[in-house]
């Protein structure tokens, strides 16, 4: 009922946006900068933010996001469940890949088989590790079946990484990481790693009139200065990665900014080194910073401070009444003293990357512990030794900035569940057994009220045990020029969705 | 004669194992592994598998000796491996983007040269007047400042403010000769300037130094075109020092691209190798490091042996 009722707004919604806005053109290519190449084509494995330009807009998976943030149905136009541990998908009927193959359910069974494929190293394989079995029922209907229920499977299979790949092309010895045979509006036209890529109209798309333009290309360009200078010599209509100090220039050139906050900052705290390993002492570290300061000097005030943990002001899932961390160098003194700390008995190492959007912020924080007495010496590090330090916890304080994988509050698992938080709590030994117990709960109840009540008892027990210092969102944001229409910006921490959506995108003259 | 050829050959060979040794191995020796590179670098968020399958897959877990093993394997059938994060065949991509490179390295110093050495003689021919003047300013400026900034206000000149070139990226040559040329201008003369500067200072003191000199004055007295007397007898002299530090400037050229390149987007190998260094990406660096030491040794080793066919006593040590 509610899926139906989801349907009939998402299109009486779509209907209106169509009216009220112009005629989208056919035709034109869309020439887009940006900084970081994919490591490979396999729609399995996310090894970039182009992952989004390049795979997601030739591949489809069976449950997209639409600009609301709801789950859209892509391949998959409708599905239910009784138990959230059988869910039965029904397929779009008459899609075809992009060499003419019919895309059926045998195509949906092999693509989870070759997720679970550990030879693949795909991104989603533990996220899958939860499925049963894939069935067939008929050509258009798939059943999965899960290990246990689980409420937010669906929100699982919309997140990048569960891409549906053709089964005979596969078979008959196509290279997933060098070529791409996709479902999606764009199909992969000549390309040279490294320096351009050139996509083109899938003739066989399922969605009719679209995608509008003819194709588009994506060009890589490291250096911001250049970056920006290729928009504004109109040589790029579209750039991303816009450095905050440029917004205002660009904007006032008569650029659209589309920005987002989708990225947390945050500095790792290990847990099990002192004298971190008291919460008293990380408590005080998040009174003694200033991040309205910090935000103005490092990012131009663009940014949003955190006042609690990391679900974002204005979603639902957020508690006012959770808020604290206010600039308060007295109490964290006071709190250093009740563990039996002065300031000047504290010495601490502060890693960070260079990169300055990091070592910024690194820079100003061990100013402010500093003035209050606290000895904090800084290191640079080159970026492999950072990623490998993310999953290691061979740090004792380590500044970083990570997306939350999902708009949903679930999304704490991943950094702070004793056995799945492999992104933090795995590497530095954190282990809390009863947010463990409330966020593998949450995981299994589908009520807002009570996932809401849930999700307050782990920001409580979070902000209260304090594994992080808890900094801010950071401002990141794409840049179009005006001919560029149709290009949206969805909420939070979606925005990294922003680009796979190039489908909707036309140009005016 | 053919025992001093085939000693300097083994010399040559043994000299490439060396380095080939030492460079796997030093470059072995950076923190980090690369896996996550390949997996996103920083934008991705890796499980621990997916680390661990890329780790095997690469052949990072094996001993390192057995890791050189298999690179020098790969070497003898003239393969020069895969990259690790683009995935590509670097028997066919390093060449490609050695020639980028080159692309804008002769130009530049063909022009660098060749200008600069006409602007010396007519510093040096006008002295103290106006245009020795103004020429010896501008060569001051060339000199001394950086590439990055020379390069940003030439993009802010002539290709935001006049539209007339395009602000960064390379252009291929089958896309038309004009926008190949126009690709190729800024970033010609941004790395061109250096050059310039410095042969216009060495071909200026030369040609003074050389137009001083008794002989000339007797040509003069004899009644010899001046033109004929700075061209012919002037220029010769000078020459010599002059044509050895442009092979040194060449030398240098490789250097100063890495800057030029990435303040213009170039493809080319100064930033590929950059960006290999930061992203560990192994196979690049020690394929970049090898072919260059190759280079090297290998002109080193024909430049003996022609020592030798000149010179026969060098033959017998």
């Amino acid at each position: 009922m509610k899926r139906v009722l989801g349907l009939c707004v998402l299109s009486i919604a779509l209907a209106c946006l169509g009216a009220a806005a112009e005629e989208p053109i056919l035709g034109g290519t869309l020439r887009m900068g940006v900084v970081q190449d994919v490591s490979t084509f396999d729609p399995h494995v996310y090894a970039g933010a182009v992952y989004c330009q390049v795979q997601m807009n030739v591949y489809d998976q069976l449950i997209g996001v639409a600009t609301n943030g709801d789950f859209a149905p892509q391949l998959a136009l409708s599905w239910e469940t009784e138990d959230s541990q059988v869910y039965v998908l029904h397929l779009r009927n008459g899609v075809r890949f992009s060499n003419g193959n019919d895309f059926t359910s045998a195509d949906v069974v092999y693509s989870f088989e070759r997720i679970l494929n550990p030879e693949i190293a795909a991104s989603r394989r533990e996220a899958m590790s939860q499925i049963e079995k894939v069935e067939a029922v008929d050509s258009l209907t798939v059943k999965i079946t899960l290990k246990q229920p689980n409420a937010l499977f669906l929100g699982t299979l919309a997140l990048y990484g569960c891409t549906m790949v053709d089964k005979e092309w596969a078979e008959a010895g196509g290279d997933f990481t060098r070529e791409m045979m996709g479902t999606g509006p764009f199909m992969l036209s000549t390309y040279e790693k490294g320096v351009r890529y050139s996509f083109v109209r899938n003739p066989n798309y399922w969605e009719s009139g679209k995608p509008y333009l003819d194709g588009y290309t994506v060009v890589f360009i490291q250096n911001a200065t250049a970056r920006m200078n290729a928009l504004r010599n109109k040589e790029a209509d579209f750039v991303d990665f816009v450095p905050w100090q440029e917004m205002s220039a660009l904007r006032y050139q008569g650029f659209t900014i589309t920005p987002s906050l989708s990225t947390a900052m945050f500095v790792r705290l290990n847990t099990t080194r002192p004298p971190l390993d008291n919460k008293l002492v990380r408590q005080a570290l998040n009174y003694a910073i200033d991040r309205e300061l910090l935000n103005f000097l490092a990012w131009g005030g663009f940014g949003e401070p955190l006042k609690a943990g990391l679900i974002p002001e204005g979603t639902s899932y957020y508690s006012e009444d959770l808020e604290r961390w206010e600039y308060d160098p007295g109490k964290a003194i006071t709190l250093l003293a009740e563990a039996g700390y002065k300031p000047e008995d504290i010495s601490l190492v502060l890693e960070s990357m260079d990169w300055v959007g990091h070592s910024d912020s690194a820079t100003i924080i061990q100013e402010q512990l500093s003035s209050l007495g606290i000895r904090v010496k800084l290191t640079i590090q080159p970026i492999p030794l950072i990623a490998e330090k993310r999953q290691t916890g061979d740090y004792l304080m380590l500044i970083d900035g990570q997306k939350p994988t999902s708009p949903d509050p679930d999304f704490y698992t991943n950094w702070f569940h004793s056995s799945l938080g492999g992104q933090y709590a795995v590497g530095t030994g954190f282990s809390l057994p009863e947010l463990d117990r409330l966020l593998e709960e949450g995981r299994t109840v589908s009520d807002p009220a009570e996932r809401e009540a849930i999700y307050r008892a782990v920001e409580t027990l979070l902000l209260d045990e304090a594994p992080w210092i808890f900094l801010q969102y950071r401002p990141d944001g794409e840049a179009t020029a005006n001919s560029v229409k149709g290009y949206v910006g969805l909420p939070g921490v979606l925005a990294l969705y922003n680009q796979a959506y190039l489908e909707n995108v036309w140009l005016s003259k | 004669m053919l025992r001093y050829i085939l000693r300097r050959l083994t010399a040559g060979v043994l000299s490439i194992l060396i380095a080939s040794f030492v460079i796997f191995f030093l470059i072995h020796l950076l923190p980090g592994n690369p896996a996550y590179a390949v997996l996103g670098g920083l934008q991705g968020a890796p499980t621990a598998e997916q680390v661990a399958v890329v780790t095997k897959r690469l052949a990072l877990d094996k001993p390192i000796l057995v890791q050189y093993g298999m690179w020098l394997g790969r070497l003898l059938h003239l393969d020069l491996g895969t990259s690790f994060v683009q995935n590509v065949e670097l028997s066919q991509e390093i060449p490609k983007r050695f020639l980028r490179t080159m692309g804008l390295a002769i130009p530049a110093l063909v022009i660098g040269a060749l200008s600069g050495v006409a602007l010396g003689m007519l510093s040096a021919t006008r002295r103290g007047r106006m245009p020795d003047l103004v020429l010896t300013v501008l060569s001051l400026v060339g000199y001394s400042m950086p590439s990055f900034v020379v390069g940003a206000f030439l993009i802010i000149l002539f290709s935001l403010h006049l539209k007339m070139f395009p602000t960064s990226g390379y252009t291929e040559l089958a896309a038309g000769l004009g926008p190949f040329l126009r690709a190729h201008a800024l970033p010609v003369i941004t790395l061109a300037l250096a050059p310039l500067a410095m042969t216009l200072r060495l071909t200026r003191s030369c040609t003074l130094e050389t137009l001083a000199a008794d002989y000339v004055r007797t040509a003069r007295a004899k009644g010899v075109r001046e033109s004929a007397v700075v061209l012919k007898h002037g220029l010769r002299s000078s020459l010599t020092p002059i044509v050895t530090s442009i092979g040194m400037m060449a030398g240098r050229m490789l250097g100063g691209s890495i800057i030029v390149e990435s303040l213009f987007n170039w493809p080319g190998l100064g930033v590929y190798t950059l960006q290999a260094v930061s992203t560990h990406d192994y196979p690049v660096i020690q394929a970049v490091a090898l072919v260059l030491a190759i280079l090297f040794i290998s002109l080193n080793m024909l430049v003996d042996v022609a020592c030798g066919l000149l010179d026969p006593r060098i033959t017998y040590s």
